[in-house]
């Protein structure tokens, strides 16, 4: 039973049930809708996702500031639906930070360990062992007003990890840090969280941070998870067109399934053209309709030289976009359907130079594009 | 510069106001303690007499420190009966909140008097409490002493005074930001832990502005005592309205008043250091 750290089984959460129970079947208003997810002890876990599609709600309801509506919660093997915030094995470093106002930095890291009645010294020992983690010490004294937000950030984090629980929830814990404190924390977490082996569920909308972050992340739309994979399959093999949509920049054609053969599978596009390539497992019929995707970066461009390849396309240049370390075009393929390519801006001398209105060719790697559920 | 013009136009009103009716009559008071009498040509004779009588004679100190615990004694329990009221309003009445805060605070709009003399008629040997102590047979013939007493002013003070207890309470309790709370328990607090180690704390800024609320007006209250106390439960304010209607005395009367003043000043200077209430305002 204890294999997993964190499990959600069918888990559904839906507000204001108990002012109309007769409506409390409506689905719509869930907030967290049947998910499934289970988390490995020492994984840094990610629920990704735009703002309302109930990540936020999840981690409260592991935290035990929200009840399921169905489902069950399991923490290290055992049911946590009915068990109260303070005798869960976890702890939570809230999006605000929450810290205690009245109570200096070392008191705020101490609480959890007082209310436990953990003794005197040993409470001293692991409230300054927790500060010098999070390099905090010669603050010990301070009050949470006297810090800046990413000491402030820090204050929370120790507090936390004092109580050495068995999963650490996240609730955008960078979010409101700037740029450039956020990306020296994301790399700080990740090394804390590696040295403590500690279970980390974090909660972001930020796609890069999750992907910088995690070792698996949950995408997660209106209540449901939509994919969890590594960061790299979510962006390399997204599973549906809002995962490609929402991590990273994604070219998106609409075409339908024109012959299957031996493991190939051609997709007719608008017009006459064709494209082959692996169907990656999805059940596919002849005449259905399908999504294709593929990232900016995995097309190339080249001049038209006559010559047509199978998995290429022909277009117009429409836009150029100059961006330092790549340049963004985007190539028009006929009216109403674009192609957006970015190509590195490598060696100067070596670059082909393209202009707005050249007639071009887009070609791509065939394994490189991902074919959607609908 | 422009906005300093506009600082002086809108605060003139204000300043005029207080300077007029509260610095000017109060440099009067001070002016008034050092004149031999309140009218005809001993109004013009400037003396340190009334100092000698006020501080000769021990009574009035005495009966200022009275009129201070008692005061006191009505503070901290409206308090303590305020703030669980407070804490319910604040945490559990949710869609009720409204409406209870109404019935906390519409027995105020009755005047004052007449809430004052309705104790009277409880606390009477003829009253109501009495009525139902000997139905009850707790009593056999009406105990006098509930009314024309201390603990008859303190009662009825508790009562006058109470919603305006709860409200600064009120307000700081839900000023407290919830998922201080929520934090509290996600480390383990118990509900109790909870409420001492955070909530409480965080509301004594409420709980010190509604000491002050009740414990300064009750401090001068003389109505109260006058229909309530009889002479056990005399306070303060009686000896000061008795000095300026009665004996016609205005000079003691003002230092008695200035004397009033300058102990809850006193007072109020070492309740800010006991509490340095800067700690609990947050940033």
């Amino acid at each position: 039973m204890g294999e997993f750290a964190v499990q959600l089984q069918r888990v559904t959460k839906v507000y204001g049930e108990s002012r109309r129970p007769a409506q409390a079947a409506g689905i719509q208003s869930a907030a967290v809708n049947a998910i499934d997810l289970s988390v490995t002890p020492g994984e840094f876990f990610t629920l990704l996702g735009p703002s309302g599609c109930g990540k936020t709600t999840t981690l409260r309801l592991i935290a035990g500031f929200e009840q399921a509506t169905a489902g069950d919660i399991l923490i290290q093997g055992k049911r946590m639906n009915d068990v109260p915030p303070h005798l869960r094995p976890v702890n939570t470093v809230f999006q605000n930070y929450a810290l205690f106002p009245h109570l200096t930095v070392a008191q705020n890291v101490g609480f959890g360990l007082k209310v436990k009645h953990v003794g005197a010294p040993e409470r001293e020992r692991r409230v300054a062992e927790a500060l010098e983690m999070v390099r905090l010490s010669e603050l010990a004294q301070r009050k949470p007003s006297q810090l800046s937000g990413g000491q402030q950030q820090r204050v929370a984090l120790a507090r936390a990890i004092v109580n050495r629980p068995a999963v650490l929830l996240l609730d955008e814990p960078l979010g409101a840090l700037d740029l450039k404190l956020r990306k020296a924390m994301q790399l700080e977490l990740k090394h804390l969280q590696a040295q403590l082996g500690m279970t980390f569920i974090y909660v972001t909308h930020d796609q890069e941070e999750a992907l910088i972050m995690s070792d698996r992340i949950a995408v997660m739309n209106q209540g449901e998870v939509l994919q969890i994979d590594t960061p790299a399959n979510i962006y390399e093999r997204p599973a549906t067109r809002f995962v490609a949509d929402f991590i990273g920049e994604s070219n998106f054609l609409q075409g339908a399934v024109d012959d299957i053969d031996e493991g190939r599978v051609v997709v007719k596009l608008p017009g006459t053209l064709r494209l082959s390539f692996a169907p990656n497992g999805h059940a596919l019929h002849k005449g259905q309709d399908v999504t294709l995707a593929i990232r900016p970066e995995k097309l190339g461009l080249a001049h038209r030289n006559g010559s047509e390849t199978p998995n290429s396309l022909t277009g117009v240049v429409r836009n150029i976009a100059y961006l330092g370390t790549d340049t963004r075009y985007t190539v028009e393929l006929w009216p109403d359907a674009a192609l957006v390519v970015r190509m590195q801006n490598v060696h100067g001398a070596n670059r082909p130079a393209f202009a707005v209105g050249d007639p071009i060719r887009i070609e791509w790697a065939p394994d490189d594009i991902q074919l959607l559920q609908q | 510069m422009r906005q300093r013009r506009w600082l002086i136009v809108l605060m003139s009103p204000l300043a005029l106001w207080l300077g007029l009716l509260f610095l000017a009559p109060l440099a009067t008071m001070v002016v008034f303690t050092f004149r031999a009498g309140s009218f005809g040509p001993e109004h013009d004779v400037f003396t340190l007499e009334n100092y000698r009588t006020f501080f000769g004679n021990p009574t009035y100190s005495r009966l200022l420190l009275s009129s201070a615990w008692i005061s006191f004694v009505a503070s901290v329990l409206s308090i303590l009966l305020a703030y669980p009221v407070a804490y319910y309003l604040a945490f559990q009445a949710g869609a009720h909140r409204l409406t209870l805060l109404l019935v906390i605070i519409v027995p105020a709009w009755i005047s004052f008097l007449l809430r004052v003399f309705a104790w009277k008629l409880i606390l009477g040997s003829g009253g109501l409490l009495n009525i139902v102590l000997m139905a009850a047979g707790l009593v056999d013939e009406p105990a006098p002493i509930l009314l024309y007493s201390r603990s008859a002013v303190i009662v009825a003070l508790v009562y006058s005074y109470m919603p305006f207890v709860a409200l600064p309470i009120f307000v700081a309790l839900q000023r407290i930001d919830r998922s201080l709370i929520e934090a509290a328990s996600d480390l383990g607090g118990t509900g109790w832990q909870t409420f001492r180690d955070v909530i409480l704390p965080l509301s004594m800024p409420g709980v010190a502005a509604a000491f002050f609320l009740i414990f300064i007006p009750t401090l001068g209250e003389y109505v109260t005592p006058l229909l309530l106390g009889g002479t056990e439960g005399l306070m303060f304010g009686n000896v000061i309205q008795s000095q300026f209607a009665r004996a016609l005395n205005w000079p003691l009367g003002s230092l008695m008043s200035l004397a009033v003043l300058l102990f809850t000043l006193a007072l109020l200077a070492v309740f800010v250091r006991l509490v340095r209430l800067e700690d609990w305002v947050q940033a």
